[in-house]
This record gives C-alpha cells, sequence and structure tokens, in this order.
C-alpha cells in the first residue's frame, strides 16, 4: 500500500511540473490537462503504439519517452480523462502506472517490445487457500471434461504422452525429445504457454532420466550437449506459462536439437530462419510452410527455409 | 406452499443447517421517482429508499422474510416481484396476475418464511419500471456456510430513451439504435456501404432477399452499462490468495452480458441461486434475469483485478475492481463481425422464415452460431479460422460452432452445470408441452406457438404433476424465459443431478428440454425476460387446478384482463415530411395483429392537389408478411396531366378520386412491399414499394412505381431519431427537398 501511495504522490508531483512545462506544445487541444506518467516499453516500435493508442483528435495526446519510460499525456478536462487514456494504452500492451495491460495484450506485442513487467506484482504461491482452490479444480474438472458431448480444449487438456522410460530403448528417448521439440513449436505458433509449458516439463524429465552408458558414441555427444545446452534452457521453460519468456528460450534451444535432429531424425526437416526476432532466430520444422513460433498469429508466415536436412 | 398437499417438496429447497430460532428479517421499502444523470442528461427514474439499484436485502435460510413496501409516488402505480424465490402465490408480486398493484400512496406488506439460499433479486413489475432502476439484489445466506469475503454485483443497462419510447420505435421496426451503435463500433448499421467495405454485399443481398432486416445480438442501444449503479464499482480490502465469492445478478431489461475475470480462472459454484458443482471457466455469459455466483482468487497483493462485464453487442462495458491498487485490466472484447453473423443467418434462415439447423440437433448453448461472429474464437479477420476448419478433416458440421473446441478459452455451457445433489421427481403424472418461440423483428411481435399471451388462455397444471417443456427457439433472438415461483430442471444429460434454474437462457435454432414439479397454487407467468419481448407478447400463464380465491383481487376476471391489457396495447408512429413542393407523410397506430394507418400528400397549389389515403388491415402469418386491408382513398388537384389510362386500361381518376378499396400488402423478397387493390368503382392498382434501404449509415432510399404510372425515389439522411433532411421526385409532386420529421 506505501508503494502505490508514494508512486501517486511522485505523479502528482511530475504533474505539477508538467502542468507548466508542457501546456504550449499541446495545439488542437482545448482545456488542457497534463500528467507525467510511468508507462513502461522498450523500443520505438512502443512508442509508436503507445501514442496511437492514447491518442484521439482534440481530446488526448501522449508524447512518450523510450530512456525516462514516462508519457506527458495531454488531456482536455472536459472530454476525457487520464485514466481513460491509460486505459487504452494498457490495453495496447503497456503496463503503467494506473493499468496493467491484458495478459493476452501483452503476450500479442512484437518480441522486441515485450518489456520487463517491473509493475506487475507476483502472484502469491504456496498459499493455503489457493493450494484449495487448485484441489477444488482437480475434483470438478472431471465432471466436466468426461462428459459427452462436451469438447474441453485438447491442447491443454489432453495429458501431454509419457515415453516409457525403459532403458534399452535410450534411442527411442532421444527420438521422443525430437518429437517434443516439434510439439513445443506448435504450442508456440498456436499462442499456448500453458502447453509449451507442459511439453517442455516432459522433454526434461526425458532428458534427465537417460541413461548415456546405453547409447552409441555419436549419441552419447549429443546427449551431452543437449545436457548442457538444452537443459538449462528447458528448466525455465517449464516453469512459466508466459510466451515471450518462452519464445525467447525456445530461440536458443534450436541449435542444440539441430545436432540432435542430425544424429537421430528421421525423414525430412527443414531449418527455418526469422531474420526480426532478436536480430534472427532459427527454428526446425518438419512442414516447409512457415509458421512462426516467435510471434505466432501476428506474423505466422515471417520468415524462410534456409536449410533443408534430409536423413 | 411448502408442504403441499401431497406432502411434495418444492424443487430447491433447502434444509437450514445447525440449530437455531428462527427470526424475522424486516425492510422498510420506499418507492419513490426521482431524477439521475449518468450521461449528462437528467432523466427519470425510480428510486427505493432514494438508491439505484434498490438496496440489497440479505436474510438467512430457514428465517421469515418482513417486507413492508410504500409507494409515495404521487401518481404511478407499481409492483415487486421476488425474483427465484418460492413463495405462496399471492405475494408473487405480478400485478393483477397474482398481487395487487401498490396503488400511489398505499402500502403493501410481504411476509413469508424463506424456505431456500442462494442469489436472487427483485424488481418492478409493471410496465417499463424495472429498465428505470426498480431492481436490486436479495440475497439468502446458508446457514454455517464456509465464511469467505463476498461481493454483490446488480448489472443493469441505461438509455436516455424513455422505455416507452423504445418500445414504440421497436414496433415501427426504427433503426435509430444501430445509427448510435454504429458511433461506437463502426459498421453496426450493416448498411450496404457498411457490407462493400468488408467485402460482404452478396451477403447482404441475400439477406434482404431472404426478408430480413440488419441483424443484431441486441435490439435497443444503451447510452451506460452499470455495476451496482456505476460504471465502475469496486471492491476493495482484499489480498492476495484470498478466495471471494462474487453474486452476480444480471438486472438489465434487455442485455446480455459476458462475464471475464483478469486474475485467473472463476469457479461457477450456483446459478439463479441453486448451488451447482464447482466448474472453471475463463468466461461466460449472463442472460437476462440470471444470477451466478463465482469464486475468484486474488493473485497478488497492491492490485485491483478486473471483472468485465461486456455487453453482448459489444458496444460497451461495465467493471468491477476486485482488490486494490495497480489496475489489472482483463482482455477487453474485441467489435462482433458483423457480416460473418449476417452469413451464418443467410444459411441458417428458409424462404418461408422458419430456421433450419441442418441437423445439428443445438442444444444447452453447447454450439454457439454467434460464435463466427466473435473474434477471440473464430480470429481477427473472416480468412483465418474459416481456412483451418474447411482443411480440417477431424471437425464435423457442428463442432463449427463449439466455442470450445475452436479456442483454448473455457466458455461456460449449460451442458457443464451439475446439480451438487439429487434432483429427481418423485414419482407422478407428466404432462408434456411443447413451446415454439416466434417472432418477427419488423413489427416486433413475440410469441409462443405463434400466440401472445393476450392471445390465449391459461394453461391449467395439477399439484404432483411433473409439468414436462419441450422449447424450440423458431426466432432469430436469444429468450431467457424465466418461470416464476419454482426450480424447474434442465435435462442436460447429467441426470439425477441436472441442474435447478428459474431462467433459461434459449439461442436461436436450439431444442431444450426442462421440467418443474407441481408443488404450489394459484398462478405462475412463465415468459422472456427480455422486458420488450415480455411486453411484446412472449409469455404464458400456469394456473393450478383447484386454486383459492384471491381475496387481494376481489375482480378476477377484471384482474385478469387487466394484466393481459400490456399485450394489446397500441403504438403509434409518424414521420412526415415538409418540403418546398408539398407535405407528404404518413402515420401509423398498430397493435400485435392489426393496423390502422394513414398517408398524406398535401400540396401547396391547387395543380399539386391534395390526396389522403387510410388502410386499416391484420396481419397475417408467424413473420406477418401479409397485411389484407380496406380503406379510403380520397384525393383532389388539377393537374390534367399524365397518361389517361391506367396498366390495366381503365380511366384515370388522378385528378378526382373518393373510394373505398380492399386489398393486400406482401412482402417479398428484397423487402419489397407488394400491394395491390380494388376500388368500389372496380379499379384495379398494383404497387411495388420498397423504403429504408439503407445505402450508408445514414442514408435511406424509398422507391415506389405503381400500376397509374406513379413513381417516386427519395434519398434521406437521418440526422438524429426524429430528425431527417430529405430530397425526392415525384410523378405527381416533382422534385423536391425538404426535412422530415419522425415520431
Amino acid at each position: 500500500m506505501r508503494t502505490i501511495l508514494l508512486t501517486h504522490g511522485l505523479a502528482a508531483l511530475l504533474a505539477f511540473n508538467s502542468c507548466t512545462a508542457q501546456a504550449p506544445t499541446t495545439a488542437g487541444i482545448k482545456n488542457v490537462s497534463t500528467l507525467t506518467l510511468r508507462v513502461d516499453g522498450d523500443c520505438p516500435m512502443c512508442e509508436k503504439t503507445i501514442e496511437a493508442a492514447a491518442f484521439r483528435k482534440g481530446e488526448a495526446h501522449a508524447d512518450w519517452d523510450v530512456d525516462a519510460k514516462t508519457a506527458v499525456i495531454t488531456i482536455d478536462s472536459t472530454r476525457t480523462t487520464v485514466d481513460a487514456v491509460l486505459r487504452r494504452i494498457a490495453e495496447a500492451g503497456y503496463d503503467n502506472e494506473r493499468y496493467l495491460a491484458p495478459d493476452k495484450a501483452y503476450a500479442g506485442l512484437p518480441g522486441c517490445c515485450q518489456y520487463e513487467r517491473g509493475m506487475k506484482h507476483e502472484p502469491v504461491k504456496g498459499d493455503v487457500h489457493h493450494d484449495h482452490a487448485n484441489a477444488h479444480h482437480a475434483e470438478a474438472q472431471p465432471s466436466v471434461f468426461d462428459k459427452e458431448g462436451y469438447r474441453g480444449t485438447p491442447q491443454r487438456d489432453e495429458p501431454v504422452e509419457q515415453q516409457p522410460m525403459d532403458p534399452v530403448r535410450e534411442k527411442s528417448a532421444l527420438e521422443a525429445l525430437f518429437a517434443h521439440y516439434f510439439e513445443l513449436k506448435d504450442a508456440l505458433v498456436a499462442g499456448n504457454g500453458d502447453a509449451a509449458k507442459q511439453v517442455a516439463a516432459t522433454m526434461g524429465e526425458v532428458l534427465h532420466r537417460m541413461d548415456p552408458t546405453k547409447l552409441t558414441a555419436a549419441q552419447q555427444a549429443t546427449w551431452e550437449q543437449l545436457i548442457t545446452e538444452a537443459m538449462p534452457l528447458l528448466h525455465p521453460l517449464s516453469e512459466t506459462t508466459d510466451l515471450a519468456t518462452q519464445r525467447k528460450l525456445f530461440a536458443q534451444l534450436t541449435a542444440p536439437i539441430l545436432q540432435l535432429a542430425e544424429t537421430t531424425g528421421e525423414g525430412t526437416i527443414y531449418l527455418a530462419h526469422c531474420p526480426m526476432y532478436e536480430g534472427g532466430a532459427d527454428w526446425l520444422t518438419r512442414d516447409k510452410a512457415i509458421k512462426n513460433p516467435f510471434y505466432g498469429s501476428m506474423m505466422l508466415t515471417c520468415g524462410s527455409v534456409t536449410r533443408t536436412i534430409t536423413k | 406452499m411448502g408442504q403441499g398437499a401431497q406432502g411434495l417438496r418444492p424443487l430447491g429447497t433447502s434444509v437450514p443447517k445447525g440449530d437455531f430460532t428462527p427470526k424475522v428479517t424486516r425492510y422498510e421499502l420506499f418507492i419513490s421517482d426521482t431524477m439521475v444523470n449518468y450521461t449528462g442528461k437528467e432523466r427519470k427514474a425510480f428510486a427505493v429508499n432514494g438508491q439505484i439499484p434498490m438496496p440489497t436485502l440479505e436474510f438467512t435460510e430457514g428465517d421469515t422474510a418482513l417486507i413492508i413496501v410504500h409507494n409515495v409516488m404521487e401518481k404511478e402505480e407499481t409492483s415487486l416481484h421476488w425474483h427465484g424465490l418460492i413463495l405462496p402465490n399471492e405475494y408473487d408480486g405480478v400485478p393483477y396476475l397474482t398481487t395487487a398493484p401498490i396503488r400511489a400512496g398505499e402500502t403493501q406488506v410481504y411476509k413469508f418464511p424463506l424456505v431456500q439460499h442462494g442469489t436472487y433479486w427483485y424488481h418492478s413489475h409493471t410496465g417499463t419500471q424495472e429498465q428505470n432502476g426498480m431492481y436490486g439484489a436479495l440475497i439468502i445466506h446458508e446457514r454455517e456456510a464456509e465464511p469467505m469475503p463476498e461481493h454483490v454485483v446488480v448489472l443493469s443497462d441505461w438509455t436516455d430513451l424513455k422505455p416507452d419510447e423504445v418500445l414504440r420505435r421497436l414496433h415501427a421496426a426504427n433503426d435509430w439504435s444501430a445509427i448510435k451503435k454504429h458511433r461506437i463500433r463502426p459498421g453496426s448499421v450493416q448498411s450496404y456501404s457498411d457490407a462493400i467495405k468488408a467485402g460482404a454485399l452478396g451477403v447482404k443481398l441475400k439477406n434482404e432477399w431472404k426478408r430480413m432486416n440488419a441483424m443484431d445480438v441486441s435490439d435497443v442501444y444503451y447510452d451506460a452499462f452499470l455495476a451496482n449503479g456505476v460504471r465502475e464499482d469496486s471492491a476493495p480490502g482484499l489480498k492476495a490468495g484470498d478466495r471471494v465469492r462474487v453474486r452476480l445478478v444480471n438486472g438489465s431489461a434487455s442485455t446480455y452480458f459476458w462475464i471475464n475475470y483478469a486474475g485467473g480462472k472463476m469457479d461457477v459454484v450456483a446459478s439463479d441461486g441453486a448451488d451447482v458443482e464447482p466448474v472453471p471457466v475463463d468466461r461466460f455469459i449472463m442472460g437476462i434475469a440470471e444470477t451466478y455466483d463465482i469464486i475468484v482468487t486474488i493473485p497478488a497483493d497492491s492490485t485491483a483485478y478486473e471483472l468485465l462485464a461486456t455487453a453482448e453487442d459489444r458496444t460497451r462495458s461495465a467493471s468491477v475492481w476486485l482488490g486494490d491498487g495497480v489496475k489489472q485490466l482483463a482482455q477487453p472484447l474485441q467489435p462482433l463481425k458483423y457480416f460473418e453473423g449476417m452469413k451464418m443467418m443467410n444459411g441458417m434462415m428458409k424462404m418461408n422464415g422458419d430456421l433450419d439447423d441442418m441437423g445439428m440437433n443445438m442444444s444447452l448453448q453447447q454450439m454457439d452460431m454467434n460464435v463466427v461472429m466473435y473474434p477471440e474464437i473464430t480470429g481477427p479477420d473472416k480468412k483465418t479460422k474459416r481456412m483451418d476448419m474447411e482443411h480440417g478433416e477431424h471437425m464435423d458440421h457442428g463442432m463449427m460452432y463449439n466455442s470450445n473446441a475452436l479456442s483454448d478459452i473455457v466458455t461456460l455451457n449449460y451442458s457443464m452445470l451439475r446439480s451438487p445433489t439429487s434432483t429427481a421427481l418423485p414419482p407422478g403424472p407428466v404432462t408434456e408441452l411443447r413451446f415454439e418461440l416466434t417472432g418477427n423483428m419488423d413489427r416486433y411481435v413475440w410469441a409462443i406457438n405463434n400466440r401472445t399471451v393476450g392471445e390465449t388462455d391459461r394453461i391449467l397444471i395439477h399439484k404432483g404433476e411433473h409439468v414436462r417443456i419441450v422449447m424450440y427457439n423458431n426466432s432469430m433472438m436469444r429468450h431467457p424465459m424465466h418461470l416464476h415461483g419454482h426450480f424447474f430442471r434442465v435435462l442436460n444429460g447429467q441426470g439425477d443431478h441436472a441442474p435447478l434454474k428459474n431462467v433459461l437462457d434459449i439461442m436461436p435454432m436450439e431444442t431444450d428440454t426442462m421440467e418443474f414439479l407441481g408443488t404450489e397454487e394459484g398462478d405462475w407467468f412463465f415468459h422472456c425476460h427480455i422486458l420488450y419481448h415480455m411486453m411484446s407478447g412472449m409469455g404464458r400463464v400456469f394456473s393450478y387446478a383447484d386454486a383459492p380465491a384471491k381475496p387481494e383481487l376481489p375482480l378476477p376476471k377484471h384482474a385478469w384482463r387487466t394484466f393481459l391489457s400490456e399485450d394489446k396495447e397500441w403504438h403509434f408512429m409518424g414521420m412526415s415530411d415538409f418540403a418546398n413542393n408539398g407535405i407528404d407523410g404518413e402515420a401509423m397506430l398498430m397493435s400485435k395483429r392489426w393496423t390502422l394507418e394513414g398517408e398524406w400528400r398535401l400540396g401547396y397549389t391547387e395543380m399539386h392537389g391534395q390526396e389522403v389515403e387510410t388502410h386499416f388491415g391484420r396481419h397475417l402469418g408467424k413473420m406477418q408478411w401479409w397485411f389484407i386491408n380496406a380503406g379510403i382513398d380520397w384525393r383532389t388537384r388539377m393537374h390534367g396531366e399524365g397518361p389517361e389510362e391506367n396498366l390495366f386500361g381503365q380511366g384515370n381518376t388522378k385528378d378526382s378520386r373518393s373510394v373505398g378499396h380492399i386489398g393486400f400488402r406482401w412482402t417479398l423478397p428484397m423487402l419489397v412491399k407488394f400491394d395491390a387493390r380494388i376500388d368500389t368503382d372496380g379499379r384495379l392498382r398494383a404497387q411495388l414499394m420498397r423504403e429504408d434501404m439503407p445505402l450508408t449509415p445514414h442514408i435511406r432510399l424509398d422507391a415506389m412505381v405503381n400500376s397509374d404510372y406513379e413513381y417516386m425515389g427519395a434519398l434521406r439522411y437521418v440526422f438524429d431519431k426524429t430528425w431527417a433532411f430529405r430530397t425526392h421526385y415525384d410523378s405527381d409532386m416533382g422534385f423536391g427537398v425538404g426535412v422530415t420529421v419522425t415520431y
């Protein structure tokens, strides 16, 4: 509560300062009222989105500063309110002092705009009530989803298939790992953070349980690379449902999996490249048609196949 | 009540837990009229104890309610209905049917035992008072319930128009509501220009070919949606990890609300007051008059989580903030894809006005045809999901409309509701009734089996009987059907655990079955809870055989007629154009089946002359596409020009006519009206006319041609609900420019 009071106090102070400083620059808006507030974002693209979301002709206008992470908001106080403007900015995906963006709006931002959500408070975990609630769900769900005629959400509700951990079939464990990679990619294409989280957890489990002594030398090299390079990515991937974080990790996962593809892959797979994401990122696909896992439905067909791997 | 003659326990009654001494909880309610200002305009409304919504009445099960209602208004009579409560018939509060009206200055006392628990509400059952503030929550707490923070939310809709005018305009098929919506959500008028922009001109043409006006998910434009009387309500004092029971009441007159929560899933734990096994969902729609109890979690401290209630037409929303601090928004609902909806309706509508479900056997909100209009389910534009589905081999036809299969958003539907206890009925005789819900938008007549409540008698039922109602919605709108004084079981595949409800939302083309147990006495209203549908005829009365006389209604026949008089009301509409070449216009007085109309064309010179026509007639058929009428046609002028004979070779009497006529008017595809008549001199006239063709959101085209070689074309620019600018060319009056006034 104290932090809230503090930020509000700060906002009021800033408002006082900026009223005198900013007033002359707001042509077209009458009954001017100006306020400077914190609005989070990352890049010049954010600036465009934030300012466009705020803008209403003759009514509201925002000037966002990428370095200070603040917006000077100018309104006609007889026609609108600062809250209305901040709400629009948040609906466009940008957290600010008074409103936090809907998670879906944030997840829909381009990769470069996915700023650190410093203003969002961490959900409490391990709370007694909360656990009770989850237990509650677990009980309630079967009655709902088992029922004839009702079809739930396939990605989310069907358990991820667990591969048997038979030590004599370590090679198939590598194959399973490989198959799960595509599931993970598909989950990210679909923008389904829950499914991606589950698949990543399964991959970590498969890798963890593998016995390297049962592998050939070439496979062992691959396994080592996976343990050192993929495992540190899979762990955080399985800890979050936040798509932006998942996609960043997934971009790094492609290199070790490519190694795996070269030792275990079957049939033809393709290496695809997205020039936009984080300065360029790769992914593997079994299907030549581009379905970009880094941006989901926003830029589904962005990217091109750069290599064909046949085995 | 309570224990009936056969010792039957009414469905939905509960046995309070623990030992307790029953007490009487007393409320005094003062109903007054007041002025309110929700939008910058002062408007008349009704308030109870000075507040809108009316105060939340809280009771505990097993106690007795004592509610003393004072009508302190000067003239108006009123009533209060306790929605969802099982109580003696004389306290049900339907004026002239079960209870005497509360006249100005009078006091009425309600006293009844509380035999159930849950979230209910109360509202006026007189005229359109409910639209203007007379709604409030009524909570009956369960004894020894798990302690938990609670918040009661009453949702409502507000219009700056007088509700009686809203109804009058609906009967006149006036599309001012759509123009108002267009200002917030472009495309709402679904005009020709909107269709061209959306690349859906063919869809629009086919729609009019099938004689449909622009369709919308709701008929009325609202200036505001309110939660507890404000646009943004709040429930502070909650901390991270808290589980909160939110008791939601949809107290609106004609608005369905989508409910979304910014802090995760919502557990639905009760519907219409009756407990259900918890169902976690991402969202649900609340029909008018439905109540839902949900339990939500507050995920983090210093954050207020938005519980967002969005009107089904997505023009506006109301918010409830749970917790304090920075406001975490829920994802707002994006505008409807109207032309996708229109395309879907085109596919379902047969040429005779019946709906064709293509063998999908729709029920219980499981398949929502409207998903084609929801961007969050079927993608932001028409290309995305549609393509996937055409290629998807696993999708059967019905899956196309199952929103839970199409997306990872879990939407509640009635098949997911399950009573925690058995609701199986004791053995008894079964009476099955089949109700086909019908209506037509053009004249705004809503009916069951093509009969309005005023056109039918009471349905006789008996104590101990199972009354099973199989409802089929053969109209284009959804209807929240409400039964007074009883819970019914919704047969939804849950067997003995069928959920109890007292409002059932039925979507177009759905067939739903519900049954209730005859445990009461007297007369119980069953009606669509969209206020304007109820006022337009959609209802029935169930009447128990051998009911005792009602001392509070000493003249039963007179009371019954007064009760039905609402259904038999006449509505007036009129418009007149004042132009440089003359004045022309029309006025109509309309009831459910009859219309008296007059048309006039008054020139300023002897050459243009004057002309007046009147018709009186009856509308036939479910869709009322036929209008059989008789009338008088009088005209005089000194024109002397024009063809001497009409198309049928009969002499022309355009300069002097004073005749009676009979004829019919038939609405053709493309909404063209074909009018044929024969007058008392034996002359025939045939005419084709199309009015109100929406070229753009604001521009309307009228055109007419007839066998007397008369023709007319006009363009109107609609400024507001009253004023329009009009230019026309008329074979008699020539070119004219003027203003049109619509009432």
